[in-house]
């Protein structure tokens, strides 16, 4: 394991939140996928514009729990979205909802 | 406790923050967007906001903008959270308010030392916030004090017998203080004294030297001291209370309405200018002497002017901040220019015609020092004032007395008996009232004695302007050289209805012709040198002179004529 979600940045928040550990990762877990949900809706929707913020959102959570790849790929997405370049967006998406199966299953296997 | 908010719509990222925070032993309070954030802000005033910038509804910029605007007193640390970057966004945190930024992922380190240095800045924030409150209050409490003093001083320097329609004035001060001083009153015999000085600088401390001077002019002016002699007081005083190179230019008057004279001495100020009614000219009172509080006694010069004055003349006096109030283009407004104005201004309107002048030169251009302006009207007669008439309480003060009291030739030379004989007479409470007469009495029958009686002056001289102030020159020649003396003689008796003063006043010359004297004196009543007869024969109800014409003797009924 760990290849999706960095093991030294967990070992820091177990640190920090001790007891509220379990919390903190099964509210990551609720919220990123509500989020990467939302996401496909608005592009299938078409509202472009709100994109920006939710991909923006998305990547500093999974970089504050340690899960790079997700936040690398919502980081892509958000430039692009930010300069309207929409054509890569579709395969981003996919890649996103890939890889976050692989850092769930990883933080679900540790709460 | 150090209270921080934390404002993050990330639910994960705020419960990590909220955490971070906490283990560092702050107190945490949260919300999940800009809305709340400003709510909870006012609810529960934090010491430090972690802000995130991007939010939906409010966004951070907002919220960061509207804290600056409602808590100005209060400086509140704001650090931008945010995985933004790039110049233009760090700028957009700035320009709306905020301290730092803190990016994802989220360092605990890091953010441990931004708290600690943001306590630090608020807690010293706050110490200048109190020190800045604390220095406001001393100002205003010092302001307030200020314009406590201000009203005693005001009192004290701008105000005596200013009220009348005959005076004229206005005092613009540079500050809460003004350093020119305009003092006025009546003497015991009704002449008007008015002082106008001004002191070196402005504010407190050129207002400070006024007090002292002020109580010199109130109360030898009361006592019935002559110009000189309150100068010569003043000067003194002055000297020793003022500060090395400090001093108070002044010019004084003495109006008697009753002889038609101008007294004057003039020490620094700009010419004073006497408008003649009646013969269409002016005539200036230069400064001939160095200001009060430089010269030792000894050096001082305190002898006066002297000048014949009609009903309808007009006296203007100013402080130099009037002649040197300056135009856009730095030209003064001179003397020269002041002196036209005065000519040329309608009578009744000399002095508004001045101060409209002088604004106009001035257009809109700041002052630079104290300015006064002052008019005084001669007018054709006064109102004495004869307030203060005490009728009950003489039990224990005098009633019935004689007093004989003579001055030799030293005494003569140099020193006034008019306020020391006032004082003894004022010690009967019946005579309070008719001050003003008494003391033209004792005045009038003084200087016959000594003008005309020791020194042998002869009073026609006043006739003429011109021989007026020759007069005054020989006065004071024959004064240094005097021999003789002055006898008065004084008694006060009662009876039922009130009483009578008798005063036979003695001296050592050869006599005059008071037949003669008194004949020319009702033959043209305006002469000057009759005046002072035709007075006493005014205000009492005897009159006698006797031979060989050294001494006479006056009646005056105290309690006739009582209104």
């Amino acid at each position: 394991m760990s290849d999706h979600v960095d093991a030294d940045v967990l070992q820091g928040l177990r640190q920090i939140m001790e007891d509220g550990f379990t919390e903190l990762v099964e509210l990551f877990l609720r919220e990123s996928a509500a989020q990467h949900e939302q996401l496909q809706r608005l592009w299938i929707a078409g509202e472009r514009e709100t994109i920006v913020a939710l991909a923006h959102s998305l990547k500093g959570s999974c970089a504050n729990m340690g899960a790079n790849g997700c936040a690398g790929i919502a980081a892509e997405v958000e430039k692009l979205a930010q300069h309207e370049r929409w054509d890569d967006v579709p395969s981003l998406l996919s890649a996103l909802e890939q890889e976050m199966k692989f850092a769930h299953g990883e933080l679900a296997h540790l709460s | 406790m150090t209270r921080v908010l934390v404002a993050e719509d990330n639910a994960t990222d705020r419960l990590l923050l909220a955490r971070i925070v906490e283990r560092e032993g702050y107190e945490v309070v949260t919300a999940v967007d800009g809305h709340e954030a400003l709510s909870r802000f006012v609810e529960h005033s934090p010491d430090i906001i972690l802000l995130d910038a991007m939010m939906p509804g409010l966004d951070g910029f907002e919220v960061a903008r509207t804290v600056r605007a409602t808590s100005q007193t209060n400086y509140v640390p704001i650090v931008f959270l945010s995985s933004l970057t790039g110049n233009e966004w760090l700028d957009r945190c700035l320009t709306a308010g905020g301290d730092d930024f803190l990016s994802k992922p989220y360092n605990p380190i890091v953010l441990k030392a931004k708290l600690q240095a943001l306590t630090r800045l608020r807690e010293q924030q706050q110490q200048l916030s109190v020190q800045r409150e604390e220095l406001r209050r001393l100002q205003s409490h010092l302001l307030q004090e200020q314009m406590a003093a201000k009203s005693v001083f005001d009192n004290i320097a701008h105000m005596g017998k200013l009220k009348g329609p005959f005076v004229k004035h206005l005092l613009s001060p540079m500050s809460v203080f003004n350093g020119d001083v305009l003092l006025a009153a009546h003497d015991p015999s009704g002449d008007l004294l008015v002082l106008l000085g001004d002191f070196t600088g402005h504010g407190l401390t050129a207002a400070i030297g006024a007090l002292p001077l002020a109580d010199i002019f109130y109360g030898m002016t009361a006592k019935g001291f002559s110009v000189s002699d309150i100068l010569r007081e003043a000067n003194r005083k002055l000297r020793m209370v003022l500060p090395p190179g400090y001093f108070c230019c002044v010019t004084v008057l003495r109006l008697s309405l009753r002889k038609n004279t101008l007294e004057y001495w003039n020490g620094g100020l700009p010419s004073a200018i006497l408008v003649r009614n009646t013969r269409h000219s002016v005539f200036e009172i230069v400064s001939r002497h160095l200001p009060l509080g430089i010269l030792d006694d000894q050096n001082f010069v305190s002898s006066t002017g002297m000048v014949e004055v009609d009903p309808g003349d007009r006296i203007v006096l100013c402080t130099d901040g009037l002649v040197e109030v300056e135009d856009s283009a730095g030209n003064m407004f001179g003397h020269e220019h002041l002196l036209d104005v005065v000519r040329r201004a309608p009578a009744a309107t000399v002095f508004e015609t001045v101060l409209a002048k002088v604004q106009e030169h001035m257009a809109n251009q700041a002052r630079t020092d104290d300015l006064t302006l002052v008019e005084i009207c001669v007018l054709d007669a006064v109102d004495l004032d004869r307030s203060g008439s005490e009728s009950a309480g003489f039990v224990g003060s005098p009633q019935d007395w004689k007093l004989s009291y003579e001055l030799g030739a030293r005494s003569l030379r140099s020193f006034n008996p008019l306020p020391m004989l006032q004082h003894i007479l004022m010690e009967t409470p019946q005579l309070r009232s008719r001050a003003s007469e008494i003391y033209t009495i004792l005045a009038e029958t003084y200087s016959n004695a000594l003008e005309h009686g020791v020194m042998g002056l002869d009073s026609s001289l006043k006739n003429s302007a011109e021989g007026f102030a020759t007069y005054y020159a020989r006065r004071a020649q024959a004064l240094e050289k005097l021999v003789g003396f002055i006898r008065f003689e004084l008694t006060n008796e009662i009876d039922s209805a009130g009483g009578v003063l008798t005063l036979r006043v003695t001296d050592s010359g050869s006599g005059f012709d008071f037949r003669k004297a008194a004949r020319e004196s009702k033959a043209q009543r305006s002469g000057y040198h009759g005046r002072g007869m035709l007075l006493l024969y005014e205000l009492c109800d005897k009159v006698r002179y006797e031979e060989p014409g050294n001494s006479v003797l006056v009646r005056f009924n105290w309690s006739a004529d009582h209104v």
